[in-house]
């Protein structure tokens, strides 16, 4: 069995996610970056974007269960950042929402409003327009397929 | 001496008053759960940013126009009051440190949350540059606006620094009014963020060399605005759980004060009653003796 390593996200009005994680994929700043366990200090940002994780089956945060079976727990985030110790990942996002708390409808309506706001700014100082796209897009992508 | 009528009419009024009062201090009860339950909900973000700002500010060349210290000209000071009254000094309290420390300020400007501050703060000489009620927008909406507006001051030269005075949430029974340095941001942490962090987070040979994508410019400047606009977002939380708390204890004191008046009343009143009744017994009887006679 993999090393595990503790994985926290928090937002400023909750603690989303706690438990054992063996990966952890997060959208860096640089480009999406993977952390297993024993992962050198690291603080990076992060794009608005898709993390997941490979989490121990059952419930989350019970390490008791020694079972091989594990289970991908998937969050959209809004950008943030993650900060990497050897035994601890912590995601820290303004907003995270998993699979059951995304309105597909709403998610699709802000994806069409926010596609159509973009390709009107033709350029010219669209990073909100273009984190907006991001945002929508995370939701969908999280929600289209399954685990 | 007051007549049966006219104390009868007052016993109802200070029930009706009583009923008002019981009903704001349910009210008042049930909001604190809800409001300190948010700030729970907020302090492992708060420890989680206070670990990664300290682990920034160990790397030493830490640089951002939101850290640096100038001579200061003119003083920003955000107050936070609440929106309604009829919770004690609550208000008041807040009004008065914030001003005093204007009188010790060079050129306070003020910056306003909550409407009860203002009407307060309007009545003086001061400088009043912004204001926002406090349930204008959702908390961390209008915690972003706030930081927005006074990071863009900070950096325009407007004002050289800024003081945030709001309640702190000691318990239910204390709430104590507390100025707390915002700008320019310390990053060692004078913040309750930064010593939570000492608290739980030293964990020597674990983290020396830390590793910043893109590199700890970059992560910095994204940081210090989310941890401006954080702070700001945790002092509303504990205002706002002061405010309820406030006015829980002033409505348990306006109810407690109307029973042992409607007591007293109820007394006055009944005793007012005997005697008109054994008055009138006495003139009966003394009519009856003179008839006799």
């Amino acid at each position: 069995m993999p090393a595990r390593t503790r994985l926290s996200i928090v937002t400023p009005s909750a603690l989303k996610f706690q438990g054992e994680a063996e990966l952890v994929v997060a959208p860096g700043a640089a480009g999406d970056l993977g952390a297993l366990a024993h992962h050198a200090p690291m603080l990076t940002t992060l794009r608005t974007g898709v993390v997941s994780a490979t989490i121990a089956a059952g419930a989350a945060g019970d390490d008791q269960s020694a079972s091989r079976a594990t289970e991908r727990i998937q969050f959209a985030v809004d950008g943030g950042f993650m900060q990497i110790l050897p035994d601890h990942v912590v995601i820290l996002t303004d907003l995270a929402l998993s699979r059951d708390e995304i309105d597909v409808e709403a998610a699709r309506a802000d994806l069409k409003r926010a596609e159509e706001a973009l390709s009107q700014k033709k350029g010219a100082d669209d990073a909100h327009e273009r984190r907006d796209v991001a945002w929508a897009h995370a939701r969908l992508a999280i929600t289209a397929r399954p685990l | 001496m007051a007549t049966l009528r006219q104390l009868k009419d007052r016993v109802r009024s200070l029930k009706n008053t009583q009923q008002i009062t019981r009903a704001m201090k349910m009210v008042a009860g049930a909001k604190i759960r809800r409001a300190e339950a948010a700030m729970r909900a907020a302090r492992p973000y708060a420890q989680a940013i206070g670990a990664c700002l300290g682990e920034l500010a160990k790397t030493g060349g830490a640089r951002h126009p939101l850290l640096e210290r100038r001579e200061v000209q003119s003083s920003g000071i955000l107050l936070m009051t609440a929106d309604k009254g009829l919770a004690g000094a609550f208000n008041s309290n807040l009004v008065r440190a914030a001003l005093s420390i204007a009188r010790e300020a060079q050129r306070p400007r003020f910056y306003l949350v909550g409407t009860k501050g203002r009407v307060q703060v309007r009545n003086t000489t001061q400088v009043i540059e912004a204001d926002w009620p406090l349930q204008s927008a959702p908390f961390p909406a209008l915690a972003r606006e706030i930081a927005h507006r006074l990071s863009d001051d900070f950096l325009s030269g407007k004002v050289d620094d800024v003081t945030l005075v709001s309640s702190r949430f000691v318990s239910t029974i204390v709430q104590r009014p507390t100025p707390q340095g915002l700008l320019p941001i310390s990053a060692t942490g004078t913040t309750q963020a930064a010593t939570d962090r000492a608290a739980t987070e030293e964990k020597p040979g674990l983290r020396n060399a830390f590793e910043f994508e893109p590199d700890a410019g970059a992560v910095l400047a994204a940081l210090l605005p989310k941890y401006l606009e954080f702070t700001i977002y945790q002092a509303l939380l504990e205002t706002q759980a002061s405010e309820f708390a406030a006015r829980l204890i002033a409505m348990t004191n306006a109810t407690d004060n109307a029973g042992k008046l409607i007591d007293e009343l109820t007394l006055v009143m009944n005793k007012t009653r005997q005697a008109a009744i054994t008055k009138e017994i006495l003139e009966i009887v003394g009519g009856a003796e003179a008839l006799k006679g």
